[in-house]
């Protein structure tokens, strides 16, 4: 510094440049989600004859995620709540690890083994499995979303 | 560079720090060329590298002798010897003392002729003896590359990975957008979806479409905001049926 009697100037311009990044990353860049804003949808489910009702939620409060999914079919319910942990978030993905599932009953409300589609979908919900919800962007206040491993399209209002 | 000033004499000097010598242009008479020894001149040099700024005799140490140890009493030596060689032995008036700061160049004394250039500018170090230290350049180095990898997560975090397609479309207040994994078959979708003439169903919101084998998957946002969504075996009339259920309700 002593031998270099203007070298503070450079040292202002590399803390600034230095602490404009710092502040760049530190700030919470924008989410797809409000964190620990419950988001809920309804719909129907439609298997040949049969009629079944869902509600889903999903609350993002990171580092982890919870997913519950209400159906019922008839005079039958199954709940299940499956437990997450963030892996990856950015502007139009949130990448889940299934944590734990909890479901009120072990077998499904419909046979979904006559459907290819559908049971893979089922199946992929096991414990370790990485879920990648690719967020469709929108103006509403909503939460749109293509959960790619499972080919399911789910739009929820906060 | 080479510096200008004038000696109270009137008499011009051209200063070259590289030589380590003055050209003194006495009035009248010729030229006179004096060497000054290495560290005599690193000091003039460090002095009018920034006129008039007060130079620390910590500084001018570390300049003039860069990384050898001497004692102040050298300083002192030499600071008299550049005055007597300036003529300045008796008043100080060209090489200044700032008491308990150090010295100073007297502005005064400096010639800005237009055929040479001026003194240099704070802003600028003195040659390339005196450029930016290697401390400074690693400091520029370590903030480039943080700046470059700042960049490069502020645009990871925007940038799509083109994993999933979407086509958008509008038929009259519905907007309808396809989505999938592969981009050729959500055209198809959204071409498909085109020939319904969904104009004339009068319904308003947004639909995003999906479709995985038979099974077709619509989300809804109607237009008071909320969502809905669907899950069915696809068929033409169906299709009808079901998105109106999924935007109006009905």
């Amino acid at each position: 510094m002593t031998r270099h009697p203007h070298a503070w100037r450079h040292v202002l311009i590399i803390m600034g440049v230095f602490l404009i990044c710092l502040a760049t990353l530190l700030t919470t860049l924008p989410r797809p989600y409000l964190n620990s804003q419950p988001y809920r949808s309804e719909g129907h489910h439609f298997m040949g004859s049969e009629r079944m009702d869902f509600k889903d939620g999903l609350t993002i409060s990171e580092p982890s995620a919870v997913l519950s999914i209400l159906e019922r079919l008839g005079n039958k319910e199954r709940h299940v709540a499956v437990g997450a942990s963030i892996v990856e978030t950015s502007r139009w993905r949130i990448k889940i690890k299934v944590e734990d599932i909890q479901a009120s009953r072990q077998e499904e409300l419909f046979d979904v083994s006559s459907n290819s589609e559908l049971l893979f979908a089922r199946q992929y919900f096991r414990l370790g499995s990485i879920l990648t919800l690719a967020v469709l962007p929108d103006d509403r206040d909503a939460l749109c979303y293509y959960i790619l491993e499972l080919d399911r399209l789910r739009c929820m209002n906060d | 560079m080479i510096y200008h000033f004038r000696l109270k004499s009137r008499a011009l000097v051209e200063f070259d720090p590289e030589l380590c010598k003055l050209l003194v242009h006495k009035i009248p008479g010729a030229p006179e060329t004096l060497s000054l020894a290495r560290a005599d001149a690193r000091i003039l040099e460090l002095l009018l590298s920034d006129p008039g700024a007060v130079c620390s005799r910590e500084a001018i140490l570390e300049f003039a002798w860069e990384d050898r140890v001497v004692s102040a009493g050298s300083l002192n030596q030499s600071i008299f010897a550049l005055r007597n060689m300036l003529e300045d032995g008796k008043d100080h008036d060209i090489v200044i003392t700032v008491p308990r700061r150090g010295y100073r160049f007297n502005t005064q004394y400096l010639v800005h002729s237009p055929d040479t250039p001026a003194p240099q500018s704070p802003a600028a170090p003195p040659g390339k003896s005196q450029g930016i230290g290697p401390a400074i350049w690693l400091g520029y180095l370590a903030v480039a590359v943080f700046a470059l990898f700042t960049l490069w997560r502020v645009y990871a975090w925007y940038q799509p990975t083109g994993d999933l397609y979407v086509a958008n479309a509008q038929q009259g207040e519905l907007a309808i957008s396809a989505v999938g994994k592969n981009e050729a078959d959500v055209n198809n979708l959204q071409a498909e979806l085109s020939e319904f003439n969904l104009a004339e169903l009068n319904l308003r919101g947004h639909v995003y479409v999906s479709r995985t084998g038979p099974r077709m998957n619509l989300s809804c946002l109607r237009d008071n905001g909320d969502a809905y969504n669907l899950e069915f075996q696809f068929q033409h009339e169906h299709f009808i049926s079901m998105l109106k259920k999924c935007v109006a309700g009905s």
